[in-house]
């Protein structure tokens, strides 16, 4: 009996295929980003949440704009811009993830979004790549509004800004990969506002004495390291298993 | 081959599905239970909507949650309330999901095919709020034809259509399931009858029968009767036998009934609609 057996040239080219066939590639956030705008396209990504955006933004403005307004009449008004930076940073972000998440879940095509090839939790994890930029560049426009009436630290304050934000953000989506479900992050959310205004309001002075014994250095250092966590954990929304469509 | 291998689910305390084992190959598969079986449960986890308690749901030998995008790309769903935008066009909606599909050639002759296919080509550029709910359902069948599917869910794609749009509804399905595995979920028996190959009956949250028609029906084989009787017997007629269905016919009734040793009655055939109403009896 003559049995054939492969080449070591097939064998290896065999091992090959299996592998590449068996290990997915993981994506990384450049390249989720890259994929999604060149296949999707902003129109079909952002498509139904104009509103909810615009909605998002003009809240955030009210918010920052009456602060804007009243600073002058609140004692201490340069460390309660610190304060205020701190705590409301998140602000935009969560309203415009909340008010996107919220609209999509109510409409009724949100059933065959989930079933396309690029579904809901693509489109979400884009958004949020997205709402996070928008985040910070409206935060980072509102301190130079600040800075440019007030003595204050431009980079103290935008590094207070940021680690607020990427900590929060940070928060946020690692709470969505564990529990494939919004309620936890509600939680977080209604936490960490509610904690912060009393904070804010109660114990100001407290709050200030614990922003300000941190180094300056260990706040930047913070931003870089939560923000490229951040970022790096959008891809994992898609690769993880989700447990029910409804991310109820 | 589709496989739904030792499937539970579970809502709480409440067991929807239970230990169900299936197979789908090429062809139409009726789904067929009462509203409240687990005929949405079922399609849901299908369409990776909704995840098994227990049990695996296979493609070709992989589940099916691992394949994640590799298997919504292979699979087309129409849910039982179809979602829309209202001042969008058909064309516009199709161009969107076909994007959310990850079509991306040859999208607009395959748009133009599909609106022709439902018969929805001289509308195909009015706005959906104008639409009927059968031209709605059509442009839900076009959607989840998009990206060629090798699996075709419909989750009671007719409920709400007219006698007219149901027959055309058929059509449309018969003509597709030479090489994809079509799951049809209805609890009107006659929209599949005609055209399943298989059908899949669920009762108390698991499988009834999973079976042709025509071995499905002769399982009730001379035990079907037909009689004629008057008004005033139709009462007490009803307390002594299962009556499946009866019709008015001038001054009398005509009856349909499970059982045997009256007088007078014609053994008949059993069809699906019998059995149905047989085994999902009060």
């Amino acid at each position: 009996m003559n049995i054939e057996y492969p080449t070591n040239e097939q064998i290896k080219k065999s091992v090959e295929n299996i592998c590449n066939e068996g290990i997915k590639k993981r994506d990384t956030v450049f390249s989720f980003i890259k994929n999604m705008t060149l296949n999707l396209g902003l129109k079909n990504i952002f498509y139904g949440v104009y509103d909810v955006m615009l909605i998002a933004v003009l809240i955030t403005g009210a918010v920052y704009s009456i602060f804007y307004l009243y600073i002058d009449s609140l004692p201490g008004a340069e460390e309660k811009i610190y304060l205020f930076s701190f705590t409301f940073a998140p602000f935009m972000f969560s309203f415009l993830f909340f008010l996107n998440f919220a609209k999509e879940k109510s409409s009724d095509t949100f059933i065959i979004k989930m079933t396309c090839k690029y579904s809901f939790v693509y489109l979400l994890a884009y958004r949020m790549f997205v709402f996070s930029l928008l985040s910070v560049a409206a935060n980072t426009v509102y301190i130079l509004v600040l800075f440019a009436d007030y003595k204050i630290s431009f980079v103290t304050i935008i590094s207070l800004s940021l680690s607020s934000m990427f900590i929060y953000s940070l928060l946020l989506i690692a709470l969505l990969i564990k529990f494939s479900s919004v309620k936890p992050v509600i939680a977080l959310s209604v936490l960490w506002i509610a904690g912060d205004i009393l904070l804010y309001v109660y114990s100001g002075d407290l709050l200030m004495g614990v922003l300000k014994s941190v180094p300056l250095f260990v706040w930047m250092i913070i931003v870089v390291c939560a923000s490229i966590l951040y970022f790096n954990a959008l891809p994992k929304l898609i690769s993880k298993r989700r447990k029910e469509y409804a991310y109820s | 081959m589709l496989t739904v291998k030792n499937v539970t689910k579970k809502y709480g305390n409440f067991t929807a599905l239970d230990n169900i084992t299936i197979e789908f190959g090429n062809g139409v598969y009726g789904i067929v239970a009462p509203n409240g079986a687990g005929k949405t449960t079922l399609i849901k986890m299908l369409a990776t909507l909704s995840f098994p308690t227990s049990g695996e749901i296979l493609w070709d030998g992989t589940e099916i949650t691992k394949l994640d995008e590799k298997y919504r790309e292979i699979i087309g769903f129409l849910p039982q309330q179809f979602g829309y935008y209202k001042d969008y066009t058909p064309v516009k909606y199709l161009k969107y999901l076909a994007a959310l599909k990850g079509v991306n050639e040859g999208v607009d002759e395959k748009i133009s095919e599909l609106l022709k296919l439902v018969s929805l080509e001289d509308v195909a550029n009015k706005k959906m709020k104008k639409f009927s709910g059968g031209m709605i359902q059509r442009v839900g069948i076009a959607q989840a034809l998009l990206n060629d599917p090798k699996i075709l869910l419909l989750d009671e794609p007719t409920a709400g259509l007219d006698p007219k749009e149901r027959v055309r509804f058929r059509n449309i399905i018969s003509s597709l399931s030479k090489d994809k595995t079509v799951l049809l979920s209805t609890h009107i028996v006659s929209d599949v009858e005609s055209i399943a190959n298989k059908i899949v009956m669920i009762k108390d949250h698991k499988i009834l029968y999973n079976d042709s028609v025509e071995d499905i029906c002769s399982r009730l084989d001379t035990e079907i009767f037909e009689l004629t009787i008057s008004d005033a017997q139709f009462d007490e007629f009803t307390e002594k036998y299962q009556v499946l269905s009866h019709r008015y016919d001038g001054g009398t009734i005509k009856i349909r009934f499970a059982g045997e040793g009256v007088p007078g009655a014609v053994p008949v055939k059993p069809t699906l609609e019998d059995v149905f109403l047989y085994s999902f009896r009060d």
